[in-house]
């Protein structure tokens, strides 16, 4: 029937169905956030649950044990590291909130200030500025996080999500491929699984990278005899996930906390380059090695990207930006060279 | 021209699995693989349905993998000329080059009745691979074995094309 309609009837009706998908989606945006980051622990959990098949069982039994697995070890991390990283949190955020904190913050200023003064910086105000972001990220995060209602949701939905993309994720992903027009059947498959490999490479290369990340700063930080060095090395790892910016804020709290803890700027200054040598051991070995060709985006690009992921969504967006342009990208180039090649046009 | 994207969804799968087991089991690629391992092969194809006429693709498009006849007729045609190069019925396969090497099609393939095909693509047969290592190596020794008689035959014709044309050389 849609054969013999208007080419721009058949526009109005595209552009009432997206705006309809559209008005739905950000209705269950919850949902679909949470659906979002079951995605990306399927994309990291997948290859486990496909090594298990491949030694005889079954997708359900496989996703069983590796769903068994990890919240065995989330039971026991909760039991015996749990009461240790509270304290660890409990510390940092007095530090944090201590009058040494302010005082420490303002002398960087005075300090920052008078090496600047010769390009014309003055009134830096980072202590307001920092109290912006805080509100802002903490907010965010604790927001996301702790409020009872979205942590009850979020304990029982992305596991829930998790188990069903891990264990029927290829018949969904079959059934929806089933569904296009024959005319297109090839073109869209081929499109969904060059789709599919990116962003399995980049969502686990993202993983491998700030988990070793997080390691070499938990024990580089131990070395030097930063306190609370497990919960601020795990803290540099998560922001590592956010390209650019996410290094910058992930090294604050160490060197603020080093800073603190000897009352001066030698131990600030020892945690700022040992942060800043993992990252260049991140941009020489780790990024060429895991992660690079999984995305091929200009640097500026995915500053831009993050910054407004970041304005319009938070943290998550912030984290979530990249590999979402990352594939509209995809779609958008290799759609269109497909495209041209199937001859569609 | 039937309305694939709903018969696709709508479709009933029961008489029609059984059939594409049969199918399946018919081709040299899957024939003779035990009864778990055609469930495993079937789970990952893609059934489809084409009306009379409509065609399945076209020559110089990009291939990314093979179909399997179910049910129906298929033509495979050039496109230049319009000569018909086989006609095609249940249990045959076509567009088997493409399982190892995203190139364009040769030719065109146009079903000649209402059909159910099967299509095994590239990604499902390295995730194939992946999962059951034993399965996609027995399916790919296969496909190997199939080129290589396909190979080993055009070197015989090519063979005879040229004391063909060195006859008639020497003929003249």
């Amino acid at each position: 029937m849609h054969a013999f309609l208007p080419p721009w009837i058949k526009f109005i009706i595209a552009f009432i169905l997206l705006a309809g998908i559209g008005w739905f989606l950000s209705t269950i945006a919850t949902l679909v956030k949470l659906f979002i980051i079951a995605t990306l622990f399927a994309y990291i959990m997948n290859p486990l649950v496909n090594y298990f098949e491949s030694k005889g069982l079954s997708r359900t039994s496989s996703t069983s044990i590796i769903f068994l697995g990890v919240v065995s070890g989330l039971v026991l991390f909760v039991f015996l590291l749990l009461p240790n990283i509270s304290r660890e949190l409990v510390s940092i955020q007095n530090s944090l909130s201590s009058g040494k904190a302010t005082d420490y913050i303002v002398m960087l200023e005075v300090k920052l200030e008078q090496a600047t003064r010769f390009l014309g910086i003055k009134n830096l105000d980072i202590m307001e500025k920092l109290k912006g972001f805080a509100a802002v990220t903490g907010d965010g995060i604790v927001g996301y996080f702790v409020d009872s209602v979205s942590l009850l949701l979020n304990l029982i939905l992305i596991p829930f999500f998790l188990f069903f993309l891990l264990k029927d994720g290829r018949d969904f992903s079959k059934r929806l491929i089933e569904s296009f027009p024959n005319r297109y059947f090839e073109f869209c498959l081929n499109l969904i699984n060059k789709m599919d490999i990116q962003l399995g490479h980049y969502v686990r290369g993202q993983f491998t990278e700030s988990a070793i990340i997080a390691f070499i700063a938990f024990f580089v930080l131990s070395l030097l005899g930063v306190k609370n060095a497990f919960v601020l090395g795990v803290f540099v790892g998560v922001t590592n996930l956010i390209p650019y910016l996410g290094p910058l804020v992930g090294a604050i709290p160490p060197v603020v906390i080093a800073s603190l803890d000897t009352g001066g700027m030698k131990a600030a200054l020892v945690v700022s380059l040992s942060l800043l040598a993992i990252q260049v051991i991140d941009s020489i070995v780790l990024k060429p090695l895991i992660v690079s060709k999984s995305i091929d985006m200009h640097p500026l690009s995915v500053l831009l990207i993050v910054i407004v992921g970041g304005k319009f969504f938070g943290v998550l967006g912030m984290l979530l930006s990249v590999p979402i342009m990352a594939s509209v990208k995809l779609i958008m180039f290799e759609g269109t060279m497909l495209w041209r090649r199937y001859r569609f046009a | 021209m039937s309305d694939s994207f709903w018969s696709n969804i709508f479709k009933n799968s029961g008489k029609g699995v059984f059939v594409a087991r049969e199918a399946l089991k018919a081709t040299p690629i899957f024939g003779k693989l035990k009864r778990s391992e055609i469930i495993a092969v079937e789970r990952i194809l893609h059934l489809r349905q084409y009306a009379s006429g409509e065609t399945i693709f076209s020559q110089g498009e990009p291939g990314i993998g093979m179909y399997v006849i179910v049910d129906g007729r298929v033509d495979i045609l050039f496109e230049g000329s319009g000569q018909t190069i086989a006609n095609l019925e249940e249990g045959d396969f076509f567009g088997e080059i493409a399982l190892l090497t995203e190139s364009p099609r040769t030719a065109t393939a146009r079903a000649s009745e209402n059909s159910k095909l099967m299509f095994f693509s590239q990604a499902d047969l390295y995730n194939l691979i992946n999962i059951k290592p034993k399965l996609g190596s027995v399916i790919l020794m296969r496909l190997g074995k199939i080129i290589a008689k396909r190979l080993i035959s055009s070197n015989d014709e090519l063979q005879s094309l040229r004391n063909e044309q060195t006859y008639l050389k020497e003929d003249s």
